[in-house]
């Protein structure tokens, strides 16, 4: 009881649409495939799968592996062996259908006239074989015929089975307001126990309706009575309005309210189950309960303008409580986790951000609970660039009986790039030293600049010139 | 008279080219000493870095001194004095600033000096920076101190 209460109390917005969106996938899909052979055998698998899970649950080694491998096996087998009519349910259906209902292109009028047609056809004892294809694709059942994709009336059907036609001894298949195909062969249904006052047309019928989901309609010859073939069983129509609803059915013209109540309450069941099952399925993969951990994630920063430098950041890193079901935590790697900040609107000097989930990314399903600090101080500089003028860093000494009397540098000032702040305290770039023990007389010279890591200069090469004259008084110290 | 003017002409383009040739010369000692004169503006004409001031005068002028030489004196001529004014001296290290002398100018034109005296560890790049009453820097004059 504890976990119910829980397993509501920790429903959040998001957990509550992830349930409500599967459960009406599976719904879509049991409303799509129901009546099909697939969904027996698919409903045969999920129990399977279902067994498989409480037998992990309950430590059933041996079952559980066992039952893993039956499950996936039928799965495979299901797909192999029922790929057309998985293949025609989606073709026929479409995505649009797959979402919501959409009406099937058979008209009730349509239906209308082939019972009109077939009852005339029974009062003047002829014969008739008419298949209508479910949602699987009949091709590859049906035999022979010719192409006819004529527009259904009564006039139509009638010719079509009259003695005197070539083809009246087939079938005639009706997709959508057409006769697709005439005289077509059905395959013989093998079962022993069919009466003896049915022929070959009516086993022709039975055959058709064990191998798809098409419903067949036949006219006996010799007694003009109309039956109707679905799912291997024949059953005998003897008013018109029964052979509408029959018709209308197996197409899914009946309206809601019309529908059978059995089978609304099958449907309301199927919502029901397929929103408890995932339900169920949400509450066993979260536990239900939230989970808490705490994470030391670095700092990223992003948005960075060009030229903008980092100078000082507050952390490097914050501390990010999440919470979230047990599962979920436990398969975080710390990659996934990111703590990235939008320098988008930093200025040149002290910035504070506030971290917020938006600059959090993280997996599906995890809650952000804490940061710590959840308030970000940082330091960013532009980089700028300004000349520089340049001294020449004399070194060494020079000989006694001479004075440098004048020194010039060519560039005087060079460009120098780099942060604003650094550059606010830098007013000269000085050469590499020039040792003047060597220097005897005016000269010329490249000589190289000093330039720190942190800046970056137009050049770094100078040239400078230097003026040597005797002293008058000889030397320097007197 | 007509037989003249060709000679006249002569004369006058003589005259003109020495003219001008004079004025340029002017503008070329002006714009090494000082800057365009104006009455009302504090002019500094001169810079010198030097080794000893003898009666009053700059001597052994130098960009390099040595440790030995004792002494470094930065010797400022004003060509303009509009007015009675402080003006600065600010000696630095390696863009340190070591020390700032005030110094007084009178008018109309004056001459004025600061200096230092040289120690071991003072070598290495220096410069001395000239700066009027508002704050302006002058000029910049850079020079070392060496072994």
């Amino acid at each position: 009881m504890d976990n119910i209460i829980l397993f509501f109390k920790n429903l959040h917005g998001k957990d509550i649409f992830d349930i409500a969106l599967n459960s009406y996938i599976i719904f879509r899909l049991y409303i799509m495939f129901r009546g099909t052979k697939a969904f027996q055998l698919l409903t045969g698998v999920l129990g399977l799968w279902l067994f498989q899970r409480f037998a992990v649950t309950f430590g059933l080694v041996v079952t559980s592996w066992f039952m893993q491998g039956i499950t996936a096996v039928l799965a495979l087998v299901i797909i192999v062996v029922f790929r057309s009519e998985i293949k025609s349910v989606f073709q026929t259906k479409g995505l649009k259908a797959f979402l919501w209902y959409v009406p099937p292109e058979i008209k009730s009028s349509t239906l209308e006239t082939v019972a009109d047609a077939v009852f005339e056809l029974s009062r003047k004892n002829i014969g008739a074989l008419i298949v209508f294809p479910g949602r699987e694709d009949i091709s590859e059942t049906v035999q022979g015929g010719t192409n006819w994709q004529g527009v259904v009336t009564k006039e139509m059907i009638k010719s079509v089975f009259w003695p005197g036609n070539p083809v009246h001894d087939g079938a005639a298949v009706i997709e959508g307001q057409k006769v697709t195909r005439v005289g077509t062969i059905l395959p013989l249904s093998q079962q022993q126990n069919i009466p003896s006052i049915y022929g070959t047309r009516h086993r022709a019928a039975i055959g058709m309706s064990e191998s798809t989901d098409a419903m067949v309609v036949t006219v006996s010859e010799e007694r003009g009575e109309i039956t109707t073939a679905r799912a291997g069983q024949l059953k005998t129509v003897s008013r018109k309005s029964q052979l509408i609803e029959q018709l209308k059915d197996h197409a899914g013209l009946l309206e809601q309210g019309q529908l059978p109540k059995h089978n609304s309450k099958r449907t309301i069941l199927a919502a029901v189950i397929s929103v408890v099952f995932i339900s169920g399925l949400w509450f066993s993969f979260t536990g239900g309960r939230d989970t808490l951990i705490s994470l030391q994630v670095p700092l990223t920063f992003k948005h960075r303008k060009a030229g903008m430098e980092i100078v000082e950041t507050s952390v490097n890193s914050v501390r990010i409580q999440l919470s979230g079901s047990g599962a979920l935590i436990k398969s975080i790697r710390s990659d996934q986790i990111q703590v990235s900040i939008s320098l988008g609107s930093a200025v040149a000097g002290h910035n504070q951000f506030i971290i917020g989930p938006d600059d959090i990314s993280m997996p599906p399903g995890i809650n952000l609970d804490r940061v710590e600090p959840a308030i970000v101080d940082i330091v960013v500089d532009q980089i700028i660039t300004r000349e520089i003028p340049v001294q020449i860093d004399w070194a060494g000494k020079l000989n006694e009986r001479f004075l440098l009397t004048d020194a010039s540098v060519e560039p005087s000032r060079v460009k120098i790039s780099g942060n604003s702040m650094a550059m606010e305290k830098l007013s000269t770039i000085y050469t590499q030293p020039v040792m003047l023990d060597q220097i005897l007389k005016t000269g010329v010279q490249t000589i190289g600049l000093v330039v720190e890591s942190d800046f970056l200069a137009a050049t770094n090469k100078v040239k400078i010139r230097y003026l040597i004259q005797e002293r008058a008084d000889g030397r320097a110290d007197q | 008279m007509r037989k003249n003017i060709p000679v006249m002409l002569i004369v006058i383009f003589l005259l003109g080219g020495a003219v001008f040739f004079g004025m340029n010369a002017y503008a070329v000692e002006g714009s090494e000493n000082a800057q365009p004169a104006a009455n009302d503006k504090l002019v500094l004409s001169e810079v010198i870095m030097c080794e000893k001031i003898v009666n009053e005068l700059p001597q052994n002028p130098s960009v390099v001194f040595p440790v030995s030489v004792k002494n470094a004196y930065c010797y400022t001529v004003f060509g303009n004095v509009p007015e009675k004014t402080d003006i600065w001296h600010r000696w630095y290290r390696r863009d340190k600033l070591v020390t700032k002398i005030k110094l007084v100018v009178e008018p109309p034109r004056w001459a004025t000096y600061s200096g230092i005296h040289i120690r071991e560890s003072d070598k290495g790049p220096w410069r001395v920076e000239v700066i009027d009453q508002e704050g302006n820097v002058l000029t910049v004059k850079r020079f070392s101190i060496s072994e």
